[in-house]
């Protein structure tokens, strides 16, 4: 009874009235299967008002979606107290949960269903009043441009509109508090900017408050609040300005001169020791670091740029992983470029085409790959990337066209050409119940890998991705960032000519991101030839060339500042690659349509 | 890499390798795939008797004679019939009948003893429950001999000029069960290893892995080969584990040349595994190769000739029954296991089994080709 | 906490996905409608026109006579052959179900010696051929006697002959077609009961998208309730095809109350369903949970319940182990509204059972329906 009253008046008193949510110190253990325990939480305290925007960052397993699913009644805390409205709540409480959205990262639709009865079923499951849905799904088709596909089966979309689709089912009954766990995951700019504006006109319309969990560091410098979280500590909590701050003074631009790529810049860049972190930025490299006008630093060249929070970002988890991240990242040996001569290219196709019944997957695409080269194959969600990749890869036969890779024709003897590629798909497609050295031992021996060389290659990409600690575990258990290392291990194990990477760094933290990136430096420059998707536009200045693909058609092909340069064509305030991407993309639609 | 000497075969034993690690690292798959084939062998080792050992029956006794005690003397002392309830009128005998509390009622009318010493026909009346129509007419002639005994000369069995001898082969006694515990080594198996090899390319479908494992320079052959050698090496130790239980526990004497029974095992092993597979490769995700391979299971037990003889199926089924390799594999185990058959006289068996083998293969191998 | 028109959209959307699922239709309809078919024409226990062989290795007119005599018989198709080895050849191949011969040497006391060889390995059909043949041979022996003459007419019996007067109750021509389709009804409730609903659950776990159900205000028992009615209305469908049939197609009388077959069925069918939903939410893998149903729920259904195998000749434990199935108390249940009608103490205490059985598992699928991702 005491106790009620003082709770009582303590919500009186405090500003918690105004508060729309509030957690505080809220722990959460797991317990393993072997006795283990993990602390996926620590102490985290979160307030939000209505009307907020509040980004959660950090690397992977940092304890996010834990968070987000606590939040949303999936799971319940440890330690600590939950309220909303003012009403405590721990696990499963309809009435809070009737005015919470929760958009999982794998989203639920049925898709065997269609947009329509995926929409219906929400809104029954949501209590939505009949009369008010035809306005309320009118607006949200409209918003997220789908009115034309509601009889579509939502299995059958491309993963932009699948990701839209699922945001809008979230947001059926207007909440007051929704949650997101990575929704631009796999979306590319153009559907991830609409995502982004349909967030924020419907926060703008109805005041509901947003906590969004996000890898993009540029989606977060949007929000009001960002709160960085590694391995269940929060390691930094506050406005973006303020946390960029951190950085201040550490923030370089350093230019690239003609004969060097940015990519080996940066990758020499980070070998130094006063360099915390480098990145390429349209065609320059981004440093940040400690500059000592002492002596002849690699930085006294550079130019002090303001800090972004990626900045702080970096500096944050380097020092929190200190030796850790080193060792991963010093583990790539560099080997010095060997001279590009003009070589038969490795990759060639001319007019490939590729038709599923009346729909034109790919329509008469025409390229060349050279050895040693860094390919990025751009394009929004169902541009037909996936269809052209999974025809270099003899998975899928083109409908006209000569495709050669490595010299062979992969419409005659794919079993041949295969031979010489390896290949990381997209969505995690190793064997998830064997153990992480079974599955290395199962590809080897597919591959054809034999004896003393089989052991050696093992040893060495076990040795290359650190995986010793691992070797054990299941390959479904591991976290997300190494089933990644896994799987490129798997590609790269019977050391393939050319190495095809689908989306391999969605869903990845910046830091892995780093190290993906430097370890492809590295294999260019001993001459493999990488080909690779991706919706990060800023990577795409690691690349040699860029093909940018919309519709099936190719409508840009060249080195990122040829593209930048054609992109200013149109838009002269284009300076990164993201918008250079959406400039090209949009003039491409605008004159289709 | 022109200098990886590639061989098949190595290629064959990767894809095993991973295919058996698949089916056998998970505990809860490691025991569902032994436990449910001991547990199943024994229960119906012991269950599944067409042999009726135990009668339950009512007696109605309206005639209270000596003659009458002496009949019923002989229901009692038989080593079948157990009497459940003594009745007093034969209004009872629609309940007795009815609420299965007996499966026959012995009717003995008052008179039965003057009929007798008269020399006259002495009708006992027995009234049967044939709601299960096999157990009622197995029950009748039960009765019907224990009748007949209590009242033929004791002169002799037969009529004195002919003596008839009774003989059963392969099985004297005609246990049910010597003739099922052989069956179920086929029988059993195909249960699994259907399942195992209908899920082994839809499940690489559902989860992704199918595109990894396609961009391998390993054949298509090589791993068809390899999806199909962990499912038959599952259903041949499967197979073993019930030929275990027919020899120790049931102690039913083997007849024939344990060789001879693992080549049928592994042919029929093959013809199902291909049905399996093309099942599977015909599948777009689990759900579908389960349902369609469970659909396909029921008939082919059914129609096997385990439960029911084929002889007493109508002739359009007994046609259907030889597209039906289960049919070959149950009919295989029981003439080699009892009856000692050699190759000569099973040959007409195995034959069809590898003709199916090879078509289920070369099915499996075009709908594989036709995905890629 | 239940707000229909939650629940409502939640069925729905399940019949959606059964009706746009054409593996589930596949199973649902088509197989019951084989199932019919193979237990209604195909499948039979009852013994006619066996194949014998009768073997004349002297052509006697004895043994001729004795063939003609069996031909007469519609159970036996007798086919005379001279060579024994023929014959031995026939039997091992099932060309023949038993063999008559006569035995060359003579007996000593002089007597005719009749051979019957059977193949053991059916032991059910030997068995009722060898008591077959026996009557049949004696019953012709007793006729040729007198005409034969051999030896002194058999003596006089003391006493009259007391014979057996068999009446079968409720399937007077003991046609096994009158249990074996009412088995049916059980196979294809516990099939569309357990196995389809042990994968729904099972499915949305591994296609991820109860994570983002359970995170909608949805309670639990709308989600069982939306899991349960598709599945319960193809049960249905699944049951009134077999009853009409039954009584169209098969003829099989129907002697108890329809609305109690109906009522009974319905409450066997829920309890399959809860038992497929249950372990479809306890082991959420839809291989796991398919092959856990096929020896929990199908296998005890073909096998344990009475259906086809009687239970009184199994060892008790096996008796005690059957009680535990529903199946068993729905078969006796079935046989029974089908063949002798509203027994009222049965039908209590079966319909009783099930019940029992039904609330048990549907409590159970109930509460390991968990909200919540731990």
């Amino acid at each position: 009874m005491e106790q009620a009253a003082t709770t009582e008046q303590k919500r009186q008193k405090s500003p918690t009235m105004t508060l729309l949510f509030e957690a505080q110190k809220i722990g959460k253990t797991f317990t393993r299967k072997n006795g283990e325990t993990i602390e996926a939480l620590v102490d985290l305290s979160l307030k939000l008002k209505p009307g907020s925007l509040i980004a959660l960052v950090g690397p992977d397993a940092s304890g996010k979606t834990t968070f987000l699913r606590i939040v949303a009644g999936l799971l319940t805390p440890s330690s600590g107290s939950l309220h909303f409205d003012g009403q405590s709540y721990a696990g499963q409480c309809p009435k809070v949960l009737s005015q919470i959205g929760y958009m999982p990262q794998k989203f639920g639709l049925y898709e065997d269903l269609t947009v329509q009865e995926n929409l219906d079923l929400y809104a029954d499951l949501k209590n939505v009043p009949r009369a008010s849905r035809p306005k309320r799904y009118a607006r949200l088709l409209e918003l997220c441009a789908m009115t034309p596909f509601t009889q579509k089966l939502a299995g059958k979309l491309s993963g932009g509109m699948k990701q839209k689709l699922g945001l809008i089912c979230t947001l059926i009954a207007p909440p007051k508090l929704l949650l997101l766990d990575e929704p631009t995951v796999g979306v590319d700019p153009l559907s991830r900017r609409e995502l982004w504006e349909i967030i924020s006109e419907l926060q703008a319309e109805s005041k509901m408050s947003v906590l969004v969990s996000t890898s993009y560091l540029n989606e977060a410098e949007a929000c009001a609040e960002v709160l960085l979280l590694f391995e269940g500590h929060t390691l930094a909590q506050g406005p973006p300005l303020g946390l960029c701050q951190l950085a201040a003074g550490k923030s370089f631009l350093l230019p690239a001169n003609a004969p060097t790529c940015p990519r080996d810049l940066q990758a020499w860049l980070l070998d130094q020791p006063e360099v915390i972190d480098a990145v390429p930025q349209a065609g320059d490299v981004r440093v940040i670091g400690h500059r000592n006008e002492q002596n002849n630093s690699c930085l006294s060249a550079a130019k002090m740029v303001p800090p972004r929070l990626e900045d702080s970002f970096m500096l944050l988890l380097k020092q929190q992983m200190g030796n850790v991240a080193l060792a991963a990242q010093q583990a790539i040996a560099q080997v010095a470029t060997p001279p590009r001569s003009a070589q038969e290219p490795v990759i060639c196709t001319e007019h490939v085409s590729r038709h599923f019944g009346d729909f034109v997957a790919v329509n008469d695409v025409s390229f060349s790959v050279f050895p040693g080269e860094v390919f990025g194959l751009l394009g929004p969600n169902g541009a037909g990337k996936t269809t052209t990749f999974r025809m270099l890869c003899g998975l899928l036969a083109a409908t006209s066209g000569s495709l050669r890779v490595a010299g062979i024709d992969v419409r005659k003897t794919p079993a041949e050409a295969r031979r010489h590629i390896g290949y990381v798909a997209q969505k995690f497609s190793l064997y998830g119940p064997l153990s992480v050295l079974e599955n290395l031992e199962f590809f080897a021996g597919a591959y054809g890998l034999q004896g003393a060389r089989r052991r050696q290659r093992i040893a060495q990409v076990i040795d290359d991705f650190q995986l010793t600690d691992w070797l054990g575990i299941a390959a479904q258990e591991l976290p997300g960032g190494w089933q990644r290392s896994l799987a490129m291990a798997v590609g790269l194990l019977h050391e393939p000519e050319i190495l095809f990477l689908d989306e391999p760094t969605s869903g990845a933290d910046p830091l892995s991101r780093r190290i993906f990136w430097k370890r492809i430096a590295a294999l260019a420059s001993q001459g493999v030839t990488v080909v690779v998707t991706t919706h990060f536009m800023e990577e795409a200045e690691y690349c040699d060339h860029i093909l940018i693909q919309d519709g099936g058609i190719r409508l840009a092909f060249g080195s990122p500042a040829e593209i930048r340069a054609e992109a200013q064509k149109l838009n002269p305030d284009v300076t990164s690659m993201d918008d250079a991407f959406i400039a090209i993309v949009e003039k491409a639609r605008s004159q289709k349509s | 890499m022109s200098f990886l000497k590639r061989s098949f075969f190595s290629d064959v034993l990767t894809v095993v390798h991973k295919e058996l690690l698949m089916i056998l690292k998970d505990k809860r798959s490691r025991i569902i795939l032994v436990m449910p084939i001991l547990v199943q062998t024994i229960l119906f080792g012991y269950v599944d008797t067409y042999n009726l050992n135990c009668v339950e029956y009512a007696l109605l006794d309206e005639d209270k004679s000596h003659s009458s005690r002496l009949l019923t003397a002989a229901f009692d002392g038989s080593s079948i019939f157990v009497r459940t309830a003594t009745l007093q009128n034969s209004t009872q005998i629609a309940d007795i009948l009815d609420e299965k509390k007996a499966l026959l009622v012995v009717h003995i009318a008052s008179g039965f003893e003057r009929l007798l010493v008269n020399k006259k026909r002495a009708p006992v009346q027995i009234l049967i429950d044939g709601r299960n129509s096999n157990v009622g007419s197995t029950a009748a002639a039960y009765a019907q001999e224990i009748i007949q005994n209590f009242s033929r000369s004791p002169a002799g069995k037969h009529t004195p000029w002919i003596s008839i001898e009774k003989r059963a082969w392969f099985n004297p006694n005609l246990e049910t069960r010597w003739g099922i515990v052989p069956a179920l080594t086929a029988l059993l198996a195909v249960i699994q290893v259907l399942s195992i090899a209908g899920q082994s390319i839809a499940r690489e479908k559902e989860q992704g892995t199918f595109d990894q494992l396609l961009v391998t320079p390993l054949s298509p052959g090589a791993i068809l080969l390899g999806k199909t050698l962990p499912p038959v090496l599952v259903g041949l130790v499967q197979s073993s584990l019930v030929l275990l239980a027919a020899l120790w526990i049931f102690q039913i004497p083997f007849a024939g040349s344990f060789f001879l029974l693992y080549l049928a095992l592994l042919i029929f092993n093959f013809a199902v595994v291909g049905i399996g597979l093309s099942v599977s490769a015909f599948s777009q995700n689990m759900q579908q190769a389960m349902l369609y391979n469970f659909s396909l299971l029921m008939p082919m037990i059914l129609l096997s000739g385990f439960a029911t003889p084929i002889s007493s199926m109508p002739w359009g089924f007994q046609i259907a029954t030889l597209a039906n390799p289960v049919r070959y594999g149950v009919e295989l185990a029981q003439r080699i296991y009892l009856e000692g058959a050699p190759f000569s006289q099973i040959f007409p068996l195995l034959w069809p089994l590898a003709l199916m083998a090879c078509l289920g293969f070369a099915c499996a191998a075009y709908l594989f080709k036709v995905k890629l | 906490m239940i707000t229909f028109p939650r629940m409502l959209a939640f069925i729905r959307k399940e019949f959606r996905q059964m009706l746009r699922d054409r593996s589930s239709l596949t199973l649902g309809l088509i197989l019951p409608m084989t199932l019919l078919l193979i237990f209604g024409f195909g499948l039979s226990l009852d013994v006619q026109d066996v194949p014998v062989d009768v073997v004349l290795e002297q052509n006697s007119p004895l043994t001729r006579d004795l063939f003609t005599k069996l031909a007469l018989s519609p159970y036996l198709s007798p086919n005379l052959t001279s060579s024994w080895h023929k014959a031995e050849n026939d039997l091992r191949q099932g060309k023949c179900q038993a063999i008559v011969r006569r035995s060359l040497k003579e007996h000593a006391d002089g007597r005719e010696h009749v051979q019957i060889i059977v193949n053991g390995r059916d032991s059910n059909t030997a068995r009722i051929m060898s008591s077959y043949l026996e009557s049949a041979i004696s019953s012709w022996a007793e006729q040729r006697a007198t005409t034969f003459s051999f030896q002194s007419s058999p003596p006089k019996p003391r006493l009259g002959k007391a014979e057996a007067e068999t009446r079968i109750w409720y399937n007077a021509a003991m046609e096994s077609r009158y249990f074996l389709v009412p088995g049916v009804v059980v196979l294809i409730m516990t099939l569309i009961g357990s196995l389809l609903t042990a994968l729904i659950v099972a499915r949305e776990w591994e296609r991820g998208t109860w994570e983002a159900l359970t995170a909608t205000p949805i309670a639990k028992h709308e989600i069982l309730a939306g899991k349960i009615v598709p599945y319960f209305c193809l049960g249905m469908v699944g049951l009134f095809l077999c009853l009409a049939a039954a009584s169209f197609v098969f003829d099989v009388p129907r002697r108890g109350s329809l609305i109690l077959i109906i009522l009974d069925s319905a409450i066997y069918l829920l309890g399959c369903l809860g038992l497929g939903l249950y372990i479809s939410a306890a082991t959420k893998s839809q291989f796991l949970a398919s092959q856990i149903v096929l020896v929990v729920s199908f296998m005890p259904t073909v096998m344990l319940s009475g259906f086809i195998f009687d239970l009184k000749s199994a060892p008790l434990i096996a008796q005690y182990l059957a009680c535990l199935f529903p199946a068993t108390w729905y078969v006796e249940l079935l046989q029974s509204l089908f063949l002798a009608g509203n027994v009222a103490g049965l039908v209590l205490r079966d319909t009783a059972m099930l019940g029992l059985f039904a609330f048990l598992l549907l409590f159970a699928a109930c509460a390991k329906m968990q909200k919540s991702l731990e």
